[in-house]
């Protein structure tokens, strides 16, 4: 038992930086970023503790509904209240201002940022299935599965989101 | 084809580069969350381990009840059958009763009557 807990423990340590990543990219706020992965954690954790093996793919499909479960709520509550959209920008806002750091140099920053508004632009869908199979390394039939769609879909998103990415950062990057 | 090929892995390389420097950064920088967050995930999997049998789940809730429905009309329609035979039975004996009933009267009357008729001759 104590086995299984180092285990799990280091295979969070593995995840927790790029899934914390992935949903800050995808929400737009670092708190609730970590919430998401804390969520996550917590599902696989006490769910899935026995399976071993499955724990990759089962920590990202919790993660993506962890992600879409934040949409909805996000949805819910716009309906009803025009607030939120002030908070949105006051989140955008703070993933800004959180960034600059004294060592780092202008231009590097400036990647960063353009990186980030980058996939950020991209619709959620596309900018998911981009980092499942560019960043993490994931196959098209793994990445559906993760994604819960056709492997055409994900093909497709994958697709779009390099020719958008490619408009955006070509000329700066390339 | 392939020159554009290179241009889209380049890019790609020089996107995921960046992220991961953000990783390593975000580690740094929220360490303390995360082996927070990690805790509250491994304390919750003991949690599970060491939940007590009852409450039962939904499932053998439903299980047990199904069974105990199923059991009771079991029980239930045999005896039904079992009561009707018994009536059934318990007219044909009654029946039966009452016929060799008659039949003990008729013996007596005509006994009765065998025995008023020798004393009045």
């Amino acid at each position: 038992m104590q086995s299984q807990r180092l285990l799990l423990n280091e295979f969070f340590l593995t995840v927790q930086g790029k899934a914390f990543r992935q949903a800050e990219i995808a929400v737009g706020s670092r708190d609730d970023a970590m919430d998401i992965v804390q969520d996550a954690m917590i599902q696989l954790a006490r769910k899935y503790s026995d399976k071993e093996k499955e724990w990759p793919f089962l920590f990202h499909r919790i993660l993506q509904n962890r992600i879409r479960d934040w949409f909805r709520k996000r949805k819910v509550r716009s309906i009803f209240t025009w607030w939120d959209q002030l908070k949105d920008t006051d989140e955008n806002d703070r993933i800004d201002d959180n960034s600059p750091s004294p060592e780092e140099n202008k231009h590097h920053e400036d990647t960063r940022k353009e990186i980030s508004t980058a996939l950020q632009k991209l619709p959620y869908r596309q900018q998911q299935a981009f980092l499942l199979r560019s960043w993490w390394g994931y196959s098209v039939s793994e990445t559906a599965s993760i994604m819960n769609c056709a492997e055409g879909s994900v093909k497709t998103h994958y697709s779009r989101a390099s020719q958008k990415l490619k408009q955006l950062l070509g000329e700066s990057m390339l | 084809m392939t020159d554009k090929n290179s241009i889209n892995q380049n890019l790609k390389k020089r996107i995921n580069q960046q992220l991961d420097k953000e990783v390593d950064k975000a580690e740094i920088e929220l360490a303390e969350q995360f082996s927070a967050a990690r805790q509250r995930a491994l304390n919750s999997a003991h949690e599970r381990r060491s939940r007590p049998l009852w409450p039962a789940p939904a499932w053998l809730t439903g299980a047990v009840a199904t069974l105990l429905i199923l059991a009771t009309a079991v029980l239930l329609i045999p005896s039904r059958q079992m009561n009707s035979e018994h009536f059934d039975s318990l007219v044909v004996f009654i029946e039966n009763d009452d016929i060799e009933m008659l039949e003990n009267e008729l013996e007596f009357y005509i006994w009765l009557e065998t025995e008023e008729l020798s004393e009045k001759s």
